[in-house]
Formats: structure tokens, sequence, C-alpha cells
């Protein structure tokens, strides 16, 4: 164990309810908190065909009266954001609840944000850090994957210049998390595996940060003891409840990894490629994480060694080096085996790619996460690694 | 696996120097008249001083209080709940061992609900809020700062009341192994010792959960290499570092789950013949683990390869072996004593075998430990424990 050089700043949601049935606990930990006239976030389809009108259902049995906003968008913009916090004014509430994947859950952070402080979006953008509270947030992730629902951190689209805008804060954190893995079984395949791969990258990234502590690295240690061996698995068999519960603890414990920690160089240079290109966030994160890790690894091959063992892919007697090519070999299998896609054969434009790669490398150079890598990376080095990802 | 329900302190900082952030957590949480509890012993080692000072540069004055004991009474939770009375205050700095952290949780919760302390106890799940406490350990152990429990004696019938529910929560923890750097060894080895006891019993206990279940192994992993370097070597940072986090994570991983059936036992023999509770803890450890052994050999097989005592590919008998064979020796090097060296009286112990075993049951916490005795098994652990 490194001996820490500064204190580690670790925030946790104050309630953690998880297991199969735990969104069916909603009424009482708000009435736990005392929060009664929630505002709900999610999307159509999962107003429409998830679980969202029975928990609203269920809420209003126990006396609460919900409103709810099923429009949110992946990938939400300024403007769906705005469009959400004016349906929010419409009326009083005392709490915001995000139900769904990463985007309605980042919604509702943000709208939580600007129900109490205002706008504009823009001013919050790190490196601004927002620690004055909005509504309190109550998460209920229906995807194995972004940790939203236990970070402090939310991801705001900027429409017009197609800039995905990281914002930081206590504030964003969640009172409460309501992971319950039941929500996830009929997730769909190309699902499960964006997503699984997302949470693998944000394990492995929250490791090798340079703002890694002794705290992140367990909660990271044991997210990829609980993703590496069941990531297959729910592509494979999505009815598979064992390996389906794994990985929604594994995702939520690599949000509370990364969350105390950072992301780094991979995600970095992936929202770009979301945002400009419309790339499902947790793919764009699993194009790169083979070429990204390969660069990385030289700078910290003793914390990717670890990465490898957790992930089962080495003895601890192994070396380091031994351990380290396994684990590369390893991610470009698992892209391989979930079918996920280069950027061409995603179907981008490569004239479009090639013209756009220095913008996109100056956006990951100022949303900061990069400088947290173990290796350092210059724009054209990043040039060089997004062409790499292009053909895979 | 049903829904567990967690719950954490939202600020942790952890770290050398962690404490000297107080002031930045009590504005990052919009508070300003802090109360300090603090014991005697702390407050005359010098280690309150530079945190009032911290508090004083940034224009925040604490009125502080030192009345706190040992093995907290209900006497003392109350002389707090008065001292918070007679000041106007936003928030309770718990600054010292587990007992000050116990006291403080306690007081706090009765100075804002109101009422007699006793009011409160177990079984009554205390979920209403008190007045928020911001904790800082002065010692590798109880893990109080990120529990939702906390104990106090009657000092009248030497009775030991376990408080539990979100009430008892800190808000903050902030988690300083530079603090305890100056722990005398007799009070690592108890404390780390508890701290151990946590980390096992809350990974055997049948209210484990996956969650959890990481949080003990973390806790393991920290403390299993480091415990003896602690005590021998003081002023060893990279062990106290590692008791410290190991002892957090404990206190997670426990507060989430459970204890079981050492601490059942141990709250009986430390209230009758008044020794810490982590030394009654450590010299019940051994004896219950050999007892509850067989009853999930994977369980405790997982606890001895965290530790270090075995590798993956071992037997779950072979690891288990030396996991017993470790907490004795463990036991031996930070020299435990058994009942009988304490200089319990073996005509007391006896006469207090059967109403020690009754009580015990009686608290619960037994039916969560993957074996359950009966008042004649206890017993004889009771017995197997007095010259071990």
């Amino acid at each position: 164990m490194p001996l820490s050089v500064a204190p580690a700043s670790i925030l946790l949601p104050r309630i953690l309810r998880i297991g199969g049935g735990a969104s069916r606990q909603l009424p009482d930990v708000l009435s736990g908190l005392g929060l009664s006239r929630p505002f709900l976030i999610t999307d159509r389809f999962l107003w429409e065909q998830g679980p969202a009108q029975a928990l609203v259902e269920r809420i209003a049995n126990a006396g609460v009266a919900t409103r709810v906003y099923a429009d949110t968008v992946p990938d939400p913009t300024i403007a769906d954001v705005e469009n959400c916090l004016e349906q929010l004014r419409r009326d009083r509430h005392d709490c915001v609840i995000g139900l769904g994947g990463g985007s309605p859950i980042d919604t509702a952070k943000m709208v939580a944000v600007l129900a109490v402080h205002g706008g504009p979006v823009s001013r919050y953008k790190v490196p601004h850090d927002q620690v004055q509270p909005g509504l309190p947030i109550l998460a209920i992730p229906t995807t194995a994957g972004t940790g939203s629902e236990t970070t402090r951190f939310t991801i705001i689209t900027d429409g017009e210049t197609d800039e995905k805008m990281l914002c930081a804060g206590s504030a964003y954190l969640p009172i409460a998390a309501l992971v319950d893995y039941e929500l996830t079984l009929s997730k769909p395949r190309r699902l499960s595996a964006d997503t699984g791969l997302d949470a693998l990258t944000h394990a492995i990234e929250a490791y090798v940060s340079r703002k890694a502590n002794p705290f992140s690295d367990g909660m990271a240690l044991l997210a990829m003891k609980a993703i590496a061996p069941n990531l297959r698995i729910v592509c494979s068999d999505p009815a598979d409840r064992r390996a389906r519960e794994a990985m929604m603890l594994g995702a939520t414990q690599a949000g509370m990894a990364f969350s105390n920690a950072s992301v780094a160089l991979v995600h970095g240079m992936s929202r770009p490629i979301g945002a400009h290109f419309h790339v499902p966030h947790g793919l764009s994160n699993a194009m790169l994480l083979p070429f990204v890790t390969a660069f990385s690894a030289p700078a910290a091959p003793a914390r990717y060694a670890e990465c490898a063992r957790a992930m089962g892919l080495a003895e601890a007697a192994e070396r380091d080096g031994v351990a380290v090519a396994r684990l590369v070999d390893e991610l470009s299998a698992l892209n391989a085996d979930l079918d996920v896609p280069t950027p061409r054969t995603f179907g981008i434009d490569p004239s479009e790619w090639r013209r756009l790669l220095p913008n996109m490398a100056e956006q990951a150079i100022a949303s900061g996460s990069p400088a947290n890598n173990p290796r350092t990376a210059s724009a054209d080095q990043m040039q060089d690694l997004y062409m790499k990802a292009w053909d895979g | 696996m049903p829904t567990s329900s967690l719950a954490f302190p939202r600020i942790v900082r952890i770290g050398g120097g962690a404490s000297g952030e107080v002031p930045e957590v009590l504005k990052q949480l919009g508070f300003s008249r802090p109360a300090l509890l603090t014991g005697k012993h702390v407050h005359g080692s010098g280690l309150v001083q530079p945190l009032l000072d911290r508090l004083g540069s940034s224009g925040i004055a604490a009125r502080i209080s030192t009345e706190t004991v040992p093995d907290p009474t209900i006497a003392a939770v109350a002389a707090c709940v008065d001292f918070l009375r007679e000041g106007d205050h936003d928030c309770l700095i718990a600054f010292g061992g587990g007992s000050v952290l116990d006291t403080a949780k306690i007081a706090a919760l009765v100075f804002r609900q109101g009422g007699e302390t006793r009011d409160y106890k177990a079984p009554r799940l205390v979920d209403e809020p008190g007045l928020p406490v911001i904790a800082i350990p002065t010692t590798a152990g109880t893990g109080s700062e990120v529990s939702r429990f906390a104990t106090a004696a009657d000092q009248a019938t030497d009775e030991k009341m376990l408080f539990m529910g979100l009430g008892f929560l800190p808000v903050a923890a902030l988690v300083d192994h530079e603090l305890t750097v100056s722990k005398p060894p007799r009070l690592t080895a108890d404390t780390g010792l508890d701290a151990l006891t946590h980390a096992i019993e809350s990974y055997v206990s049948v209210r484990a959960n996956a969650f959890t279940r990481g949080q003990a192994l973390m806790a393991l992993r920290a403390i299993g290499p480091n415990l003896r370097a602690a005590y021998r070597d003081p002023a060893n940072a990279a062990a106290r570092e590692a008791m410290m986090l190991g002892a957090t994570y404990a206190g997670l991983a426990f507060s989430n789950s459970s204890v079981a059936l050492v601490h059942a036992l141990s709250r009986q023999l430390s209230a009758l013949f008044h020794m810490s509770h982590g030394l009654s803890n450590a010299m019940l450890l051994p004896t219950v683990t050999e007892y509850s052994a067989p009853a999930a050999p994977a369980l405790y097989a997982d606890c001895a390869r965290a530790m270090g005592l075995a590798a993956e590919a071992e037997d779950d008998a072979v690891a288990v072996t030396r996991l017993l064979a470790e907490l004795r020796a463990l036991n031996a090097d930070l020299e435990v004593p058994s009942p009988k060296a304490f200089g319990v009286p073996e005509a007391r112990f006896e006469e207090a075998l059967v109403p020690m075993a009754e009580r015990a049951l009686a608290s619960g916490t037994p039916g969560v430990n993957p074996r359950v005795p009966n008042v004649e098994e206890i017993v004889a652990i009771y017995r197997r424990a007095w010259n071990a």
C-alpha cells in the first residue's frame, strides 16, 4: 500500500440500498430522508416499457405524489437540461430522482443544482467545483455501467460546440443510491457490453490515476474482481442473475473508486468521440481502452499488473511484465468477443475523423482528465492513439 | 441476495494531516458553531491545540469539553448533553478514541431529540437525526467514526447498552493516522485487535452482503500484515496508516452488516470485569473462531487469504488452520492476557458464566454467527478462553 501524500477527500452517498428489489424501497428511503415532493427524471423507454410507472405508483401508494419528466435523451445537452428544469419549476419539489442509465441520472444531477443555484450551465464546467448543495438527488440506475449513482460528476453536452462538459463537485453526489440489478435483466446485449466495458474502464483508470488513494484503490480492485469474470456472461446469457448482480455491484464499486480518485486518458479522449460522432459513452471508451492501456502501462507497470491480477489474468507470483501483456491482450479480446466496433466500422466518416482529430485532442486536454494519467500524452500522441484505434 | 441497506458518512477525509482539514469540512457542510468533545488524556497529549488553532485561524471558536470517561456511561452522555445545551451549536466535533466518539454520537442524538439516553437503546432503531457529528478518531480501532452504532453502560447496573441507527452515524469522518503515532503499545494492540475482530466478524456474519464483504477484505489486507509492526514500532508511519485505514474499512463493513459471536460474548466480559472492549474481544477471538469455523470454512479461509496467511490455491482447511494459529500467535505476540492472567477471580468467573451466556444470547447477536451456540456451548467457550 503506497503512503499517501495528501489526505484523500472521499465522498460517499449517505444511503446505499443494494440488491434485488432495492428500487422498490424508494418510498421507505424518501420517508427516511424526510422528502415528500419528488420530481422523477427518466426517459421515454423506461417510462413506457420499463420500471418507472410501477415505481411512481409505489410512491403514490405511500402517499407521495410525484411529477415525472420522461423526455431525457442520450448525452443530454444544455437545452435538454434547461427544458427539464423548466418542467421542474412548474411546481415545488424537495428532491430529484434520476432513474435510468447515465443520461437520466446526469440530467437529474444538473437539474438539481440549477434548481437552487440557476444557470447558465456553462459556468459549472470544470475546474468549477460545485460544493454548495442543490436539491437532494436520489439515483436509481438501470444499467450496470456509469456508476453515476455514487459519483460527484455529471456530463452535459454543449450542443453549440459538441463539447462534453465535465461538471464536478459534492453537489452532484446523490444522497441515496438504490442499486437494483433486477432492473438490468432486460438490458439488450449491446447495452450490457457497452455499459459493462464503461465500468471496467472506470475501475482501471481509477486504479492507475495519479489521484488514486488507498480507499479508491481498494474499491477499484473489488470492482475489477466483480466485473472481469462476469462481463462476457451477461452478454451471452442476459438472464444470469448472479452475473447481473456481480456486474451491478462492480459498476457501483467502480463509481465509488473513480469518483474518489479520477478517470484518466481513456475518458479524456473518449468524450470528444462521443460528442462529435454520437458514439455511446461506453463504446467510445472501449474503442480506446486497449490502445491507451498499451500506451500508458510502461509508466506504471506495477499498477497495471495489479489490475491484471485482480481480473484473474495473472497469478500473484507472476512478473509485472507478463501480467501487463495479458491485460492488454484481454482488453483486445474483450472488444472482439463483445463485438465492439472500431470508429471505422461504427461508420464514422474518415475525412471527418481526420479533420476533427486536432480539435478532439484539444478538448481531451481541456477536460483535465488526461493529466491524471500515469503517462502524459501530448496532443500529437493523442492523435496517434486516435489513429491506432481507428482501425482497431 | 435480498436488499442490503447501507449508510456512510457523506465526507471521509483519509490520510496524514486529514484532521487539519476540519475547517474546510465544516465549511463544506455549512457549519460554523462547533462544540468539541474530547478526553482528558487526548487533551493532555497536545493533539487538541493544533486543531483549535486551525479552527481559530478560520475564525471559528469551538467550546470544548473534556468530560468523557473510558467505556462511556450514561452519566458521561448526560454531562455532554448538558454541555451542548449551554451553548449554541450547529455541530459536534468528536476528537478521541471510541469512548469519546460513542459518547458524542449518543449525546448529539439525545440533545437533538430530547428525552433520556435509555429511551434510545436497542432494539429501538433510531433513524432520526441528531446534532451532526464530525468524528476524528485518535485510535485505529473502533471504526465508530463511520458506524451507526454506539455503546454506553449504565454505571449503576453495569448494563452495557447498544445504540443503533442512522441517528448515530457521523456526517463526516477525518481519519488521520498521524494522531495515532503516540498511542502506547497496549492501546495499539487492543484497538488493532478490535478492528481485526470487526473485519472477521462482519465477513462471516449471516448479515454480510457482497458490498460489506469487499470492505471487510480491504480491512483484512490492511490490518493483517501491519498489526505487529504498529505494535512493535510505534513510529512506523506506513504501518500506522494501514492500521488506521483498516480500522475505518472494518467500521464500514460491520456498520453495514453486523458483528457476531465474539462481540456478543465480549460485551459481557468487559462490562462485568471492567476490561477494555478490544482486549476482551481479543481474549475470545481465537476460541470463538475455532468454534465457528467448521460452520463456514470457506468464509474463514477467505479471511486467512486476505490476511496473507494462505495462497489463493491452498485448501480452505489449510487456510482455516493457519488463521487459528495466527490469531493465537497474535495474542501471544501482542501480550493479550487470558481472563485468568488479567486477574479475574476464578470463583467470580465461574459463577458469572451462565448469566453471561444468557445475556449474550438475549442480545440477539449470536444469531448472526455462522454457528449459533446454546447456553452450554457459550459456557464452554468462556471456559476454554479462561486460561488460553
